[in-house]
């Protein structure tokens, strides 16, 4: 069964109306590792926000189902619980929530979902320990308020740590590697690819063909003006870099079909 | 004061005059004593309840108190008192259950038990009614000296806290004495039986920390639910570098009607932190005044205050910049569910002589709900230009962004908004010392939330 399959999927701002998305396609299957790139203002983050939920989208036409439920009939923290995760391109700072308080609250109630016995805090401490390490976060973070005061790259290795704890069948990386600089971005890459297990499925959101060093993705999507209009393996990264997004906007549209076979 | 009072304001003040003036006829006491609790009848039978046309209290009518009709309670204790007060003093769990800490609890504002034993060698803590009986000289001058200082922006209570003086809190604090264990004082309320009329209390607490000395003291208000009134006034001078630190747990039930008045004379160099927290009742008025009139002198002024459905929860500070070189720091943190309604009112004056002074004030409040309100006043009255001054009040809703990011990590709505509400209020429980007393108001503002929330075991 394909893990995540979106078909001709369109959504608007509920604010304005505004069509952000006009018809995307694309399949995950269990394991793989999807990149959509694309330019500013193409719609990347808005799949993103849609798939995970987020209020202020309406979709208009189209579907998403996730190991074959309905996607879009469910509320976020539904989606959470089946298993899908989105690391925010902005973490949001919740002060006086301690980030270990916040982390067991969140497992134990995905693992209730899950018919799992809570884990108490012992058990969670070991998970959590095994866990930071793979992000290299210092014991000080997790006791600090989730987020509060936190460097742009120890936010975003909050947001691999969360997923690494969360054990998501779907991760959704959204622009994971904004505001990095070299250093952490390689922090954040290495714990993502930790978390590369041959099961979980993947779609890294990325403006810059950087990130896709660290990651190494197995398809390449590119966004343009809400559809997919490129698709392709590793070698469509390289190729942007050089060309830039101006080549791609020049290209005829792909067919649905296309973007969609890409991952057959 | 207003020509223009409502004729429910005037209800009741006749009958409770004439319940304190047969109350000051039939209890003995010296003669100056007679006199402060006949001047309080008389002054309370002139000032009457404030109407919201009084500035001072236009955002919280008291109709419903003077409508009200409450009784001082016999002076015996009934089994039935005793045993409801003992089950709720259980509930303060941890709190005050070590041996060593000294403690005075009330029921129904007469004495239910006392645990003085481990008090350091220079404290004297006792009930103010034993005192006015076996050394009432002990009082006299501090209790006639503030009465004649009385303002009538806050009279009808002091007035009428006067009119029935009898009971409360006797503390002094000897020269360069530190107490360790915090002084606990509990009251708690319990319902009338069948055939008794609702009860209520007036207690005075009158504390005095002599040079370089330091406390804290707990007083705690609980309520075994029905209605009751409560009129509770603490009044504490602090001598040259002493350091008091006060804590407020206000926790009566959604029947009570709550008047509490704080204030604290500052000498050169002392020092203060009040700490409120306010989960209403029906009525429930905190107030709190600090008088910075020693050089050098600082106050810390914390509060909570949580109010929902058929409740509301006024919080007045009042701090006098008197002298040179003192500072204060304000934070008062609303929280407003239901239709229920709260009240920030903090004035600070600045003096002309009071110059360097530091003061900073800050109110935010987060509404819960579409029918709740918070009326929030922010007064800054600075009559010199050399100062650092700073306020400002905040209210609004859960944050939006906050909720999402939450409900992505699989916590549903309502345990995002619980979780987001209790880290704002426990903001104010963190600033506590005692991690006995921050736990049971950890578990208190969890029980409050409208969802359930999991107790942090790992912290």
């Amino acid at each position: 069964m394909n893990l995540l399959e979106i078909r001709n999927l369109h959504a608007s701002i509920e604010e304005d109306g505004h069509e952000i998305l006009k018809g995307i396609d694309l399949v995950i299957r269990a394991g793989e590792v999807h990149a959509l790139m694309g330019p500013n203002g193409s719609g990347k983050s808005t799949l993103a926000h849609v798939l995970s939920g987020r209020p202020g989208y309406v979709v208009t036409r189209g579907s998403a189902r996730f190991e074959g439920m309905d996607l879009l009939a469910m509320p976020a923290e539904m989606r959470a619980r089946a298993g899908i995760f989105l690391a925010f391109q902005y973490p949001v700072e919740i002060p006086g929530v301690s980030n270990t308080y916040f982390l067991r609250t969140a497992v134990n109630t995905v693992r209730k979902h899950r018919g799992q016995p809570e884990l108490d805090a012992i058990d969670f401490l070991a998970l959590l320990d095994e866990k930071a390490k793979l992000v290299k976060m210092e014991e000080a973070l997790l006791n600090r308020s989730v987020n509060e005061g936190f460097s742009g790259g120890e936010k975003k290795r909050n947001e691999v740590l969360q997923m690494a704890v969360l054990d998501p069948k779907l991760a959704i990386l959204d622009e994971t590697d904004s505001g990095l600089d070299i250093d952490a971005l390689r922090v954040a890459a290495s714990g993502v690819n930790a978390l590369r297990d041959g099961a979980r499925g993947m779609l890294v959101i990325t403006h810059y063909q950087r990130l896709l060093d660290y990651i190494i993705p197995d398809f390449v999507h590119v966004l343009s003006d809400g559809k997919i209009v490129k698709s392709g393996d590793k070698g469509l990264a390289k190729e942007l870099e050089a060309k830039g997004y101006s080549w791609i906007e020049r290209e005829p549209a792909a067919t649905a079909s296309a973007a969609g076979a890409a991952s057959q | 004061m207003s020509a223009a009072r409502p004729k429910a304001l005037y209800e009741g003040v006749a009958t409770l005059a004439e319940k304190a003036a047969d109350f000051a006829e039939a209890r003995p006491a010296p003669p100056w004593l007679q006199r402060l609790r006949r001047t309080g009848v008389a002054a309370f039978e002139r000032l009457g309840f404030p109407s919201t046309n009084d500035e001072n209290w236009r955002f919280t009518n008291l109709a419903p108190l003077a409508r009200a009709s409450f009784s001082l309670p016999p002076d015996d204790v009934t089994l039935a008192e005793r045993t409801a007060a003992l089950e709720m003093e259980a509930r303060l769990g941890t709190i005050g259950f070590s041996a060593s800490e000294p403690r005075l609890a009330f029921v129904n504002g007469r004495r239910l038990r006392r645990n003085v034993g481990a008090l350091p060698p220079g404290v004297f803590f006792e009930w103010m009614g034993r005192v006015l009986r076996e050394s009432p000289e002990l009082v006299e001058k501090a209790l006639v000296a503030s009465a004649a200082a009385e303002d009538p922006a806050w009279g009808a209570f002091a007035a009428l806290g006067e009119a029935f003086l009898d009971e409360g809190v006797v503390l002094r604090v000897g020269a360069g004495v530190r107490v360790a264990d915090p002084l606990f004082i509990l009251h708690v309320s319990t319902p009338p039986g069948p055939s008794e009329a609702p009860r209520m209390v007036h207690t005075r607490n009158l504390f005095t920390f002599e040079e370089d000395s330091s406390a804290t003291v707990i007083e705690a208000y609980l309520g075994a639910g029905g209605p009751s009134f409560t009129n509770a006034r603490t009044e504490v001078s602090l001598a040259r570098g002493a350091r008091l630190q006060h804590v407020k747990l206000q926790l009566e039930g959604s029947e009570a009607f709550h008047f509490g008045n704080l204030s604290v004379a500052h000498a050169a160099g002392a020092t203060s932190a009040s700490h409120v927290f306010s989960f209403g009742g029906r009525l429930a008025r905190n107030e709190v005044a600090m008088d910075l009139a020693g050089e050098g002198a600082g106050t810390e002024l914390n509060g909570l205050f949580c109010a929902t459905s058929g409740q509301h929860v006024d919080c007045h500070t009042l701090i006098d910049h008197v002298a040179p070189r003192a500072a204060s720091v304000e934070l008062y943190k609303g929280v407003l569910d239901g239709t229920g309604r709260g009240v920030f009112d903090g004035r600070i004056v600045v003096r002309p002589g009071a110059v360097r002074t530091d003061a900073r004030q800050t109110n935010r409040n987060l509404i819960l709900s579409d029918s709740a309100l918070v009326d929030s006043k922010p007064q800054l009255e600075i009559l010199n230009n050399d100062v650092r001054c700073s306020h400002g009040s905040t209210t609004g809703r859960l944050d939006a962004d906050a909720v999402f990011y939450l409900r992505s990590r699989g916590l549903s709505p309502e345990a995002a908004r619980a979780l987001l509400t209790y880290a704002f209020g426990s903001e104010m429980i963190e600033k506590l010392a005692s991690a006995d007393v921050k736990a049971f108001l950890e578990d208190h503002l969890r029980a409050w939330l409208p969802a359930k929330l999991a107790a942090p075991e790992n912290r």
